[in-house]
């Protein structure tokens, strides 16, 4: 098989097919099918067994997030950020407290600053164990999956001890963070990054040079450069075709610039490509983690006093935080009016790109059996498109 | 006065009582407003109440009083009692009267217990000594609720 | 493609042999982390039901519910939180929040029943298995949302107040006295508390908010000397304060005098509600304390014609000859007077009922008449010699102080007793350069003075000598004879005579004690005046208190023909404190506006 083949690209325009000439088969991946990440689904349209057009429908997963913020107080949303991303609540929360800290002009310990770092960087790691269990379930190689959320589990063993959540963490709260790390935390972390590790070693090993995953994941999902700015592209589907774009060294934000790492970038950003990326960017994270536990401070203040949270105001203005998720640029877009409540507030999740108009344009010519394996290689996220 | 038997004793009881009440009369005339009367006549009232009681005994021949003690505040010891109430008396100078006369029958009942030969006299005495106990403690314990506030 | 490619797949096998991750549930136990989100734990002891972790939850999963057994007492709702599993998002913002910190989580998450409903509880009450947990979230050391300490209120050092009767404490400033409203979480556990029930939530969150015209409004609506009590009030609200279960009280008495002392009496009128058109119907006020000024404030405001009757030259009771200027100056408590009588309240001052007018005078004249005349007579010491010159009355000290006129107490004076009097009477000696000492005949944590003013007084330099009984007062020897005395005391001891009773002191055989004084100030209690009321103003009196029914009535009058009596204030209540007299002269007032215009009688 001709990689060189494969590696076509799309048309832009939609195809637009006579339904009723009997060639083609309207078909519905999802909300409920396995190959979805999450609930949306694809309304696809068939010739044998390629598909001709994609078209997505989100909607099963709205909860309204950002008009529910504006009827509770500040500090009343900080519990309900997190829930917009699922796997990832970190970056809500820290983008939500870092809007609400600008907005009020807050700066927080040096301490919270790193445990913010740390906080985020763990859950990075456990959200592309949870993916890469999903990218190889998508090629049938269910072995995976079994392995990477169990590491992910470790990782998330630490979350419990440090937060007292698994999964809703509720770490980060406005001001800084809501306590220190307990006894031998730093400790864990190090034995469970050890064994992650040797996880890592393990899946690459069975992963990466698996013969089945390369034949159907290479060439898969082909984004060209220069859709990069044209779709508004970010992350590792960004990185994988060779744009080195990394909020984490683009802004600076948080501990990040005390930091030694490398942005990694891909060459051609295929379905396999952006997997062996995601996989060096878990071993960046554990690299990064290790640095973290290494630097933190061990004594001082991690939390800055804040008002009565019953009664806080925050000053009018507007202010549009970002930061470095699994998948891209997440953001917080948040308006005050001087209220004890937001005016407004918007979440920009990569997913909406990449689920959305990526997806819909990658499809088109796709074979019908790695329609789920292309979408996992997006790496999407549903809730965080429905706000 | 040599009280020989339980009737004479009690005979003794109940002058007391009437005296007692008397005094509150006389204090009563004594007084130039009314919440002065009213409080008199109360005290008064309740020791109209002691003579009926003490002769309704005597009617029928036996004795029906607490022998227990009432705890004693130590008040009457500490109040001067140099002075008679006057027609301006306040609550305190009615009280500190009641107080003290409580205390002289007490005393006086000790000393007549002693004093007694007959057993069943000495024995209505010294009933008599815990129900005066009980009437001064009675009395103290107001002095505290409403004189002594702040000390 | 590579031959790698087709064998390392297989390398999944050497797995096979390896110790697996997973846990053999309900062989092996795995606990939650000690700092799991689990579910509730209370300490319903410890909480007082203020509500506030219901306030801060975004979910609505909690309700303050009543609870079997549990009674709302001073600074407790008797209410308890309820959790609803069903609403609850395990963030512990409630933990975190909670003013006493009884509420705590524990590190339990297995629960597992078919019955949907008992998945809502109320923890602590409710027993559950994980009750007392050990593990569990509790907030961080160091990490609370809510602020445990008081803005600290600016006051003259102590070596600096003794030299002058300035004013103790400055007052706050507008940027304190915003932080110090932002402390309160409006769980209004103080209004239950205050006598008047006043709007304390209310005015605090005026305060937060800048809008002392609303503050000043809400204080008004149910006391008119917020100057006075906004320095001198007993404040049992904040003994009833939430965040006092966990911090210091939130310092509601200094708030109250930050609004009132922000406004110029010039712009109350704009701030404060006119009076009602005249009803045609008079009222007289006998005693132009707080009580009956109070009383004259609200039936002014309801269009009577008020009359205030005061014995003395000046109008404000016990708060003008009371208490020193001190605690209390006078251009305060002028400035809450003057409101009163710019409302059209006239102050007959120095007119004396029962010498120049008697009581069927008033009930002649006026439809109704309120009596509100206090506690003006000085309880004696009862101990022999106490006649002598040098004994004097605290009462009588403090109004001579208020006078100005010259005390001639001397260079050392003695006080008797251990109430808020004689605290005031020992301040106001050591001001006049004084040593003082202060006798009391129980321990320190007995007397009924306030908790601050005993630390205040000690801390100026007066001397307390506790358990001392009075037990006469000599009069001084040679050429000091009648110009000095011996006060002589036994110590004593307390004795627990009673089981379930205070104890009680008991002189200790042979301790005598005496000590030469200039002054011997007397403050062991005081009582009324009623010796203008007469048996045909028909006011049920018992032990030297009118009677009054639940509206402050004591006698309906019109017997043959005269206005009805109400009562209140010190010479009513047991509380005798200001707060209480507003409180009933508030009462009063409303009462004796339903008894005159028929509404409700």
């Amino acid at each position: 098989m001709k990689k060189e083949k494969l590696r076509v690209i799309p048309p832009a325009e939609r195809a637009n097919p006579d339904l009723e000439s009997g060639k083609y088969l309207l078909m519905w991946q999802g909300p409920q099918h396995p190959g979805i990440t999450g609930n949306m689904s694809l309304k696809l349209i068939v010739e044998g067994d390629s598909v001709v057009d994609c078209e997505t429908h989100v909607g099963y997963l709205h909860r309204g997030f950002e008009k529910l913020m504006e009827r509770r107080l500040w500090m009343q949303n900080f519990p309900l950020v997190c829930r917009i991303a699922v796997p990832e609540p970190d970056f809500n929360e820290y983008c939500y407290a870092a809007a609400l800290e600008e907005l009020a002009g807050i700066q927080i310990p040096d301490k919270a600053v790193w445990l913010r770092t740390l906080s985020l960087e763990m859950i990075r790691l456990a959200s592309f164990l949870m993916w890469i269990g999903g990218q190889a379930g998508a090629f049938g190689h269910g072995t995976i999956i079994q392995w990477s959320v169990t590491m992910r589990d470790y990782v998330l063993d630490l979350f419990e001890e440090l937060s007292g959540g698994r999964i809703y963490h509720m770490y980060i709260i406005p001001g800084g963070v809501r306590g220190d790390v307990p006894a031998g935390f730093f400790k864990h972390v190090l034995e469970i990054m050890d064994t992650v590790q040797k996880n890592l070693d393990d899946i690459e090993l069975v992963m990466f040079h698996n013969v089945v995953f390369k034949m159907r994941a290479e060439g898969l999902g082909y984004i060209p450069a220069d859709w990069v700015d044209h779709y508004g592209i970010t992350g590792p589907n960004a990185r994988a075709a060779g744009v080195a774009r990394d909020l984490r060294k683009d802004l600076g934000y948080l501990a990040y610039p005390r930091l030694d790492f490398k942005t990694i970038v891909g060459q051609k950003s295929d379905a396999y490509e952006r997997a062996r990326l995601r996989l060096l960017e878990m071993y960046q994270c554990i690299d990064l983690i290790r640095q973290i536990v290494d630097q933190c401070p061990k004594d001082g203040p991690f939390r800055e006093k804040l008002p009565n949270p019953l009664y806080w105001k925050i000053p009018a203005g507007e202010t549009y935080v970002a930061a470095e998720c699994t998948r891209g640029e997440y953001g917080f877009y948040v308006a005050s009016d001087g209220s004890d409540k937001p005016r407004r507030v918007a979440v920009r999740g990569p997913s909406y790109t990449h689920a959305v108009a990526v997806m819909e344009r990658l499809a088109r010519g796709v074979n019908i059996a790695d329609v789920a394996g292309l979408m996992v290689s997006l790496h999407t996220y549903p809730p965080e498109i429905e706000r | 006065m040599d009280a020989t038997s339980f009737a004479e004793a009690l005979d003794f009881a109940i002058g007391r009582e009437k005296a007692a009440v008397d005094f509150y009369r006389e204090l009563a005339a004594l007084a130039s407003f009314a919440v002065q009367r009213s409080t008199l006549k109360e005290f008064m009232t309740m020791e109209e109440g002691h003579v009926a009681m003490l002769s309704a005994m005597k009617a029928r021949g036996g004795l029906e009083l607490s022998s227990a003690i009432a705890v004693d505040l130590g008040l009457a010891k500490a109040l001067a009692a140099d002075e008679k109430p006057a027609a301006g008396m306040s609550f305190q100078d009615i009280l500190v009267a009641a107080v003290k006369k409580e205390e002289r029958s007490g005393e006086l009942y000790v000393s007549l217990a002693a004093a007694s030969l007959n057993p069943e006299a000495k024995a209505v005495f010294e009933r008599l000594v815990a129900e005066e106990s009980r009437h001064k403690r009675y009395f103290e314990e107001l002095y505290e609720a409403h004189i002594a506030r702040d000390n | 493609m590579d031959i790698k490619d087709f064998i390392a797949p297989f390398a999944v096998w050497k797995r096979a042999f390896e110790k697996p991750f997973t846990v053999k549930k309900p062989i092996d136990e795995r606990p939650g982390a000690p700092r799991y989100r689990g579910f509730h734990i209370n300490d319903a002891e410890r909480c007082v039901g203020c509500g506030t972790c219901e306030a801060i939850c975004m979910n609505k999963a909690i309700d303050l519910v009543p609870v079997e057994g549990r009674e709302a007492k001073e600074g407790d709702s008797g209410l308890r939180p309820r959790v609803d599993y069903g609403r609850c998002c395990w963030c512990a913002l409630c933990v975190d929040i909670c003013p006493s910190g009884s509420l705590n989580m524990s590190n339990e998450y297995l629960w597992i029943d078919s019955d949907p409903d008992v998945f809502r509880y109320t923890p602590g009450v409710d027993k559950k298995p994980w009750d007392g947990a050990e593990l569990g979230y509790r907030r961080a050391e160091g990490y609370r949302l809510l602020d445990e300490q008081r803005v600290p209120m600016a006051e003259l050092g102590h070596r600096e107040a003794v030299k002058s009767f300035l004013e103790l404490v400055q007052g706050y400033s507008r940027a304190q006295a915003e932080k110090e409203a932002d402390r309160c979480v409006s769980c209004g556990l103080c209004i239950a508390s205050c006598p008047a029930h006043m709007d304390i939530p209310g005015y605090i969150k005026a305060v937060r908010e800048g809008d002392l015209d609303t503050g000043l409004r809400l204080l008004y609506e149910t006391n008119p000397f917020p100057e006075a009590c906004g320095r001198i009030c007993t404040h049992l609200c904040e003994g009833a304060c939430s965040i006092g279960t966990g911090g210091d009280p939130v310092a509601i008495r200094w708030l109250k005098r930050y609004i009132a002392d922000q406004v110029e009496l010039s712009a109350y009128a704009k701030a404060l509600p006119r009076a009602e058109p005249s009803v045609g119907k008079k009222v007289a006020v006998v005693g132009a304390g707080p009580g009956g000024l109070s009383a004259a404030y609200y039936l002014a405001l309801l269009g009577y014609e008020v009359k205030v009757y005061e014995k003395d030259g000046e109008a404000g009771g016990m708060l003008r000859y009371g208490i020193p200027e001190y605690r209390l100056p006078y251009p305060a408590l002028d400035k809450d007077i003057g409101y009163i009588e710019s409302l059209g309240v006239t102050i007959k001052r120095g007119v004396a009922i029962g010498k120049d007018l008697s009581l069927s005078d008033l009930r002649r004249d006026y439809h109704a008449v309120y009596l509100s005349t206090g506690l003006p007579v000085a309880y004696g010491l009862e101990v022999p010699g106490d006649k002598h010159p040098r004994v004097l009355d605290g009462v009588a000290v403090l109004a001579a102080a208020t006078r100005g006129e010259e005390l001639g107490l001397g260079k050392r004076v003695a006080v008797i007793g251990g109430g808020n009097v004689a605290m005031d009477a020992a301040r106001t000696a050591l001001r006049h350069g004084a040593a003082v000492d202060i006798l009391y005949r129980r321990r320190e944590e007995d007397m009924p003075a306030d908790a601050d003013e005993i630390r205040e007084a000690k801390a100026e330099g007066a001397r307390l000598i506790e358990k001392s009984i009075p037990v006469e007062v000599k009069d001084a020897a040679g050429a000091l004879a009648g110009k000095a005395a011996l006060f002589v005391w036994n110590e004593a001891e307390m004795v627990q005579k009673e089981e379930g009773k205070r104890p009680v002191p008991e002189a200790i055989p042979g301790a005598l004690r005496e000590e030469l004084y200039d002054s011997i100030i007397a403050a062991i209690g005081q009582g009324p005046d009623l010796s203008y009321v007469t048996e045909e103003d028909g006011v049920p009196m018992k032990r030297f208190k009118p009677l009054v029914d639940a509206r402050g009535m004591a006698s309906p009058g019109a017997s043959p023909k005269g206005g009805a009596i109400f009562a209140g204030g010190d010479l009513v209540n047991d509380r005798k404190d200001a707060i209480s007299a507003i409180a009933d002269g508030h009462r009063a007032a409303l009462s004796i506006d339903r008894h005159l215009s028929g509404k409700g009688a």
